[in-house]
């Protein structure tokens, strides 16, 4: 029994053979067989990623308008008491763990208020409501996870996005505006506009940190995305799946850094190769 | 705001010190055994009480005693974790500057694919193929993952250290190696290297919570926040005492952590506003970094 799943799946080769198996069938863009639910595992994750894609995408769109919005708000007033206060508790958020945000949220707007379901990604009565309560349905279970997805991606945003603002506030071409007697609203519109450049950076930094995230918040939230598949298949031994998930999630950090990389060569012209 | 700064300071070092004391006196003050199930009919669930100020878990043990005893697991693995790590990096990318050429930049391109892969699917891959995790092998885990981003940062500021007169000059008198190091180029690495650690401290702290919660670090029996918190992850709704108070514990020394980092980083800043060395020959060009998350 043990010896015909072993010569199945191939364990009995040597390491290096399974080795440079796994690498051929990767590089043609096979995945692997999941011993757990006895299916390729490419259809695995092509089920779980677009829920992932989902969350990150909505929650990295909404923690670079916020950090954006919330930094240059900041870095326009350094110093000022909104700015302190802003600042305080964009601190707390960021050392924050993932998952002590996500738990917290969990608890108080869950299982305390009752405001917000607790788990999934719809409810399990969904499939029999109407259309728009079904989007109304799924727009409620996505509220939390992305929260907490963006609440600590955009402090990091809003941290680079102050810094930059305030350093450019402060270079001659905004002196000479205001020397101009530009309005103060449009002053405040080209530094912001210059002051953009270092964030662009901040977009392929703020990637892994998502990446933590998801793996956490999937879990508390019981999201069913790539994070959620990664972990249940840590737990049922199935290693097809998890170093396919550790390669996927990998590469697509890698693959997001270099895209934010290039967008800032595109961006700012110092930067280009002459 | 120096004087907020320094409030912050006083905060978590105090915070941090009551927690070190607390770790270390844990045996004495906790009023029952972390593993001892007191009374699996009559005490099990039980929320907070006098008794039981934290409440008991489903196997009736007393969550109060369970905190206080995880706080030396978490404090061991944090400190551990971080040693481990500033000396990897410490080592690697002093190496890396000092040794110049090709070496270096063989040494950096390593580097950079080390940082292009997110520490926690690194964590995940091992311990899905490491059964049991003790202490000892998570803070080797830990420290041996994440260490980078600080490399990288000594390898550069060692590179900018290097190219210093005062450096050029030791190493014309012929300065040994050894010496260079210790006497010319750690002192000014100190600044860097205690500010990373007190960041790494954090994140390990997060990380071992973190995968303790999800079943993944330390194993059940063995108290620590982490796993109180797995305890608790299914019964959210009813027994709320075991997410809440091992969960406010990590988020509160995390948080001390990075006040600590940021307030050690400005005063090391301030010093160097202090000596007045505005001169680029002069100042010692180490750049204190940012906190990092994991």
């Amino acid at each position: 029994m043990r010896a015909t799943y072993r010569a199945r799946y191939g364990f009995d080769d040597p390491l290096i053979v399974q080795y440079v198996r796994w690498l051929g069938m990767l590089l043609s863009g096979d995945l692997g067989w999941s011993t757990w639910q006895q299916r390729p595992v490419l259809t695995m994750f092509a089920e779980a990623l677009p829920n992932t894609l989902l969350l990150v995408g909505v929650a990295m769109t909404l923690s670079v308008v916020c950090g954006v919005a919330l930094g240059a708000w900041q870095g326009a007033h350094p110093g000022s008491l909104r700015d302190r206060v802003a600042s305080t508790v964009s601190f707390v958020v960021y050392a924050v763990p993932e998952f002590g945000l996500a738990l917290g949220l969990l608890l108080i707007f869950s299982e305390w208020l009752h405001w917000l379901p607790a788990t999934g990604m719809t409810s399990e009565l969904s499939m029999y409501q109407p259309v728009t309560a079904r989007w109304l349905d799924r727009l409620r279970h996505l509220i939390l996870p992305v929260l907490s997805l963006t609440a600590i991606a955009s402090t990091i945003v809003a941290r680079y996005q102050r810094l930059a603002m305030r350093d450019t506030l402060s270079l001659p071409f905004v002196q000479t505006a205001r020397a101009y007697g530009l309005p103060e609203s449009r002053v405040r519109r080209q530094a912001w506009r210059a002051s953009l450049l270092p964030v662009i950076t901040v977009v392929g930094l703020i990637l892994p940190s998502l990446v933590t995230g998801t793996v956490f918040v999937e879990r508390v939230f019981g999201w069913p995305g790539m994070g959620m598949l990664l972990l249940d298949a840590i737990f049922k031994r199935d290693y097809a799946v998890v170093t396919a998930g550790i390669v996927l999630g990998s590469a697509m950090t890698a693959f997001a850094t270099a895209l934010a990389d290039l967008a800032r060569e595109a961006a700012d012209p110092r930067l280009r190769p002459a | 705001m120096p004087s907020a700064d320094r409030r912050g300071l006083h905060r978590s070092v105090a915070w941090l010190g009551l927690l070190v004391l607390t770790a270390l006196a844990a045996p004495w003050l906790s009023p029952h055994a972390p593993t001892a199930q007191l009374d699996l009919l009559t005490l099990n669930s039980r929320a907070p009480s006098c008794a039981h100020p934290f409440g008991t878990d489903a196997y009736s043990r007393d969550v109060f005693s369970r905190v206080l005893h995880g706080a030396r697991i978490s404090l061991f693995v944090g400190l551990a974790a971080a040693a481990l790590n500033v000396v990897l990096a410490g080592v690697y990318g002093a190496g890396a500057a000092l040794a110049g050429g090709g070496v270096e930049r063989a040494m950096r391109r390593l580097l950079e694919v080390g940082l292009s892969v997110p520490r926690v699917l690194v964590l995940l891959a091992v311990t899905a193929f490491w059964d049991q995790l003790s202490v000892p092998s998570l803070v080797f885990l830990l420290g041996a993952t994440g260490w980078f981003p600080v490399a990288r940062i000594v390898a550069d500021a060692t590179a900018a250290l290097v190219r210093q007169d005062f450096v050029v000059a030791a190493r014309a008198t012929g300065v040994p190696a050894l010496r260079l190091l210790r006497v010319h180029l750690i002192p000014h690495l100190v600044p860097l290297l205690s500010v990373s650690a007190t960041f790494e401290v954090a994140n390990a702290i997060a990380l071992e919570t973190g995968l303790s919660y999800l079943g993944l670090g330390l194993q059940p029996p063995t108290a620590s926040w982490g796993t109180i918190l797995h305890d608790g992850a299914s019964t959210l709704g009813t027994s709320w005492w075991l997410t809440v108070f091992p969960g406010l514990a990590t988020v509160l020394t995390v948080l001390a952590c990075h006040a600590m980092g940021d307030a050690l980083r400005d005063l090391f800043a301030a010093d160097h506003v202090a000596t007045g060395s505005t001169s680029t020959l002069l100042s010692p060009v180490v750049p204190v970094p940012p906190a990092s998350r994991p």
